[in-house]
């Protein structure tokens, strides 16, 4: 594949080249032609013709011949120019030819670097890593599985269709679909994929799926299901044949496919779950991911092998694609300290989840390789702006109603020194209400709220709160890395331009009741919302509905004007203006100082020196385990 | 000896009764298991189906009465999120902890009492003052530290032993010594107590005065009675080693019963963690009745039933 593009390049090359050389010729062989005209004005004169009109007529073939003369002056100087032009032009295209010469010889080059690479890895080779948490069970589709998914069910499913490296589902792998208006989606299954247990994939088993998912599959109508929110859209679905499927939108949705890809949206074989049932299925998954599972003891190990009919090839365009590794096995290892010790052991290969106070001087020895990447969490403190009276003062305004307030907040908060000492340096601000990888909103980079203690100081005087203004803001203490210090710093850093802070740990279960019964009226800590769509994760964090806001009792015009075009996004089946809606929404609630702004969180991982991973996503949700490569040693 | 053991059951039974009610009260306060595991997204729908699928929608009291209703049949429910049975999920994993708990216990004798009576008889000696020195360092220092450090040496820098999971001997070594460390700390610190207050008494003397050889005056004459007092400590640590092998089974990997229920509380598991807490209470009753009886054994003078 790689040498047809080079050679067709090539081929591109030398026709170019002819081009070139045929204009070149084009335009001396005219201007010889005109210098030869010049020649052919020379007639004989009869001698009986009178001397004036001799004289005339030697006038005028004096003139003529200076107008000869100019003309050849003209045409020399336009030749000259023509061939100076010529000359350049040939010059370019030499120097065109020899870039793309070199351009080719460097992608040759690469690609023999590649194909080195490529010999240098070791497919046979297997690998253990582990993990701070397991899946409770392995049943992809359940909400009882939630947690440690990286540790099994990310590879073991694939979903209908493959992801892009900003996570939006891509045709191909093992199907395409098609919007049929807004009214249904179409989806077609590629003929030939099959489960690991070698069953052939059909329209009837993501038919299944769906219906399993959204509580209707007949065999188990109350199966707890993790993806009801994600498929409200889907009305009734119907086979068309063996290998297509029509789904009704219930309701439109420009996400309908990628509902059906992002977040490891699974595909399940219907013929084994209703032989086997739920209880059974979640103890032995069969799927259509890179890895096959084998076997589990569930707080020890999940022993995977490489499933060598996986559909997406290594060089396909989309991810996820067929394993290097030939086997993985995962083990659980809740402590982080025993979890490096283990890899400096050498007992494991790879130790997710380490810290980088620990993962740094691993990096430092050279005999491991240190994995960084953005996660799918930037962070923000939610400020209650809906809210319309004061918690601590009832009956008085809701200060945080109050722009300057919030801009206050935003304004005290040094979120470069919290990332640097705090963090591991490498975390961004973030400016968005969606997920970095989304890239929304860049141009707000030079309206960063920035560092500004005395400007905060003198917001919150102008808004009346010169001896300060009191506030709780709550936090899940112990969910994020090093998430108590920098929480205290937070807290500090707003104390110190007048905030009166009182800084609360909070209890995840309990956090979570009460902010979806939207109890809570002070600004807490919460993460954007991850492994949605970027339409999905606006719709989720950061519609005034959404579940985790705080309650509305009164929407200011700006708010109420973000989620006008949400729901106007929602209903845009046209990319661009999508985007384009989605991105002044952004611009608002940036603006608008709607949140307290943070950092998108890093995630830190150790592997042994062969271990290679070069991550496919922007932001991965783990160590993406199909492209982690052995290098032979 | 029945007489009064009857009324000792009909004691325990009561315990293990409070003790489990009062964990199915604690646990339904610190929250609901829904919100740990519902979906961001969730629809609400879904969460109410999922609340009254576990009958978390009935009052606490009816809950109550539907959980003591299970006891006495002997069912426990399923666990919440592997929707397999409680009670098979705790017995899953009971051996494991069990092991680990044994090993420790054994390692406690083994070390503690030795050295405490080594102490004793060598009272202000050096191998007293290092052998209070280690009672002191075991006692003091938190097991999870001490987990992290054995591993360190003994795994990563030496290389003899593995540093987590659960296989062969070899990876029960450092967890049954980590598990140990404070068990062994203090039974060495009280047998040598108790050692130096028998060997104070008369009947010591005596014993040494009628030219018994020293290992018969200390094995027989006073260790025997300096147990006594030990028996009764060592009882309540072997139910501790189950009970309190969660953060060893942690860092060790080790897939045990401890590590479970810390894993259920964290997610509100309510039916493994009623089980777990039920076992361990069981644990505590019957380790408590066994030591008791062990009284006989080594006493005469209190054998029960005997008086008159």
């Amino acid at each position: 594949m790689t040498r047809h593009w080079t050679q067709l390049r090539r081929a591109r090359l030398s026709r170019r080249s002819l081009l070139r050389a045929s204009a070149r010729a084009g335009v001396g062989a005219a201007g010889l032609a005109l210098v030869g005209c010049g020649d052919d004005d020379d007639d004989d004169q009869a001698q009986s013709v009178a001397q004036a009109q001799q004289q005339d007529e030697q006038q005028q073939q004096a003139m003529q011949q200076q107008e000869q003369q100019q003309a050849m002056q003209q045409q020399a100087m336009q030749q000259q120019a023509m061939q100076q032009q010529d000359d350049q032009a040939e010059q370019q295209a030499e120097q065109a030819q020899q870039q793309e010469q070199s351009a080719a010889e460097a992608q040759a080059q690469q690609e023999e670097q590649q194909a080195a690479a490529d010999d240098n890895i070791d497919y046979n080779a297997t690998a253990i890593g582990a993990y701070g948490s397991f899946p409770q069970i392995l049943d992809q589709g359940s909400a009882l599985a939630r947690g440690g998914q990286s540790a099994s069910n990310s590879y073991h499913y694939a979903s209908v269709f493959p992801l892009e490296p900003q996570g939006t589902a891509i045709t191909g792998g093992l199907g395409e679909w098609e919007f049929v208006s807004n009214e249904a989606l179409i989806v077609r299954v590629t003929p030939g994929r099959v489960f690991h247990n070698g069953d052939p994939v059909t329209a009837e088993d993501v038919k299944f799926t769906i219906d399993r998912l959204s509580n209707k599959a007949e065999y188990n109508p109350e199966y707890n299901s993790a993806w009801t929110g994600e498929l409200v859209w889907t009305g009734d679905n119907s086979l068309i044949d063996e290998n297509t499927l029509r789904i009704e939108q219930a309701e439109p949705s420009v996400d309908a496919a990628n509902s059906l890809a992002t977040g490891g949206f699974p595909v399940f074989p219907k013929a084994v779950i209703e032989a086997d049932g739920d209880d059974a299925y979640g103890q032995f998954p069969i799927a259509t991911g890179p890895f096959k599972f084998v076997e589990w003891s569930p707080d020890e190990y999940i022993k995977s092998v490489r499933n060598d009919d996986y559909y997406n090839g290594r060089d396909f365009v989309g991810a996820p694609r067929m394993p290097y590794l030939a086997g993985f096995e995962a083990r659980l290892i809740p402590e982080i300290g025993a979890r490096v010790s283990a890899l400096e052991a050498g007992e494991i290969d790879l130790a997710n989840s380490i810290p980088p106070d620990l993962a740094v001087p691993l990096g430092d020895t050279g005999d491991y390789n240190v994995y960084y990447h953005p996660a799918q969490r930037g962070l923000h403190i939610k400020l209650p702006m809906t809210i319309d009276e004061d918690p601590y003062n009832p009956g008085q305004p809701n200060p945080w109603r109050d722009k300057r307030v919030r801009i206050a907040a935003n304004l005290a908060v040094d979120v470069d020194a919290i990332t640097q000492n705090i963090m591991t340096g490498r975390e961004n601000y973030t400016y968005s209400l969606s997920a970095g990888q989304f890239g929304f909103a860049k141009d707000l980079v030079e309206q960063r709220w920035g560092y500004d203690p005395g400007r905060a100081r003198e917001l919150l005087a102008e808004a009346g709160f010169a001896d300060g203004l009191e506030t709780d803001l709550i936090y899940l203490s112990g969910l994020y890395t090093n998430d108590q210090l920098f929480m205290e710093a937070i807290a500090e850093m707003l104390r110190d331009v007048g905030f009166i802070v009182n800084l609360i740990p909070d209890d995840i279960s309990k956090f979570l009741g009460e902010a979806r019964n939207k109890e809570l009226t002070a600004p807490y800590l919460f993460p954007q919302p991850a492994g949605f769509t970027s339409l999905g994760s606006f719709a989720i964090g950061v519609d005034s509905a959404a579940t985790y806001e705080h309650k509305v009792e009164v929407l200011n015009d700006e708010r109420a004007e973000i989620d006008r075009l949400i729901a106007e996004a929602k209903a845009e089946f046209d990319t661009e203006r999508r985007r384009k809606l989605l991105e002044d929404a952004v611009r608002i609630h940036y603006t608008e100082a709607s949140w307290l702004f943070l950092f998108e969180l890093v995630q830190t991982h150790v592997g042994a020196a062969r271990l290679e991973w070069d991550p496919f996503f922007l932001q991965p949700a783990s160590v993406e385990l199909w492209n982690l490569k052995s290098v032979k040693t | 000896m029945a007489a009064h053991l009857i009324p000792r059951l009909l004691q325990s039974i009561a315990v293990v009764f409070v003790v489990v009610s009062l964990v199915f009260v604690g646990s339904r306060l610190i929250g609901d298991p829904i919100e740990a595991y519902a979906a961001q997204n969730a629809t609400e729908e879904s969460i109410a189906a999922q609340r009254e699928r576990l009958g978390l929608l009935d009052p606490l009291i009816v809950q109550y009465g539907n959980f003591l209703w299970g006891v006495v049949r002997l069912d426990f429910g399923e666990s919440i999120f592997t929707e397999q049975p409680a009670w098979d999920e705790v017995m899953s994993r009971l051996w494991a902890t069990v092991q680990l708990s044994l090993a420790a216990f054994i390692l406690i004798l083994a070390i503690g009492v030795p050295i405490g009576v080594l102490a004793a008889i060598r009272r202000g000696s050096i191998p007293d003052l290092i052998a209070r020195l280690i009672a002191l360092v075991g006692q003091a220092m938190p097991n999870f530290w001490l987990g992290l450090l054995l591993i360190f040496v003994f795994a990563v820098q030496l290389g003899w032993l593995p540093t987590s999971g659960r296989g062969g001997f070899e990876n029960l070594v450092l967890p049954a010594i980590t598990l140990a460390g404070f068990g062994a700390a203090a039974a060495m610190r009280l047998t040598r107590s108790g050692m130096l207050e028998v060997l104070s008494n008369d009947y010591i003397r005596t014993a040494q005065a009628k030219g018994l050889a020293g290992r018969t005056v200390i094995l027989r004459h006073a260790l025997r009675n300096a147990l006594l007092g030990l028996v009764t400590v060592l009882g309540i640590m072997l139910a501790q080693l189950l009970a309190g092998s969660i953060i060893v089974e942690v860092v060790f990997a080790w897939p045990g019963v401890g590590r479970l229920i810390f894993r259920s509380i964290s997610l509100r598991d309510f039916p493994v963690i009623q089980v777990g807490v039920l076992v361990i209470a069981v644990w505590f009753v019957v380790v408590n009745i066994l030591v008791d009886l062990s009284y006989n054994i080594l006493d005469p003078r209190i054998r029960v039933g005997s008086e008159t």
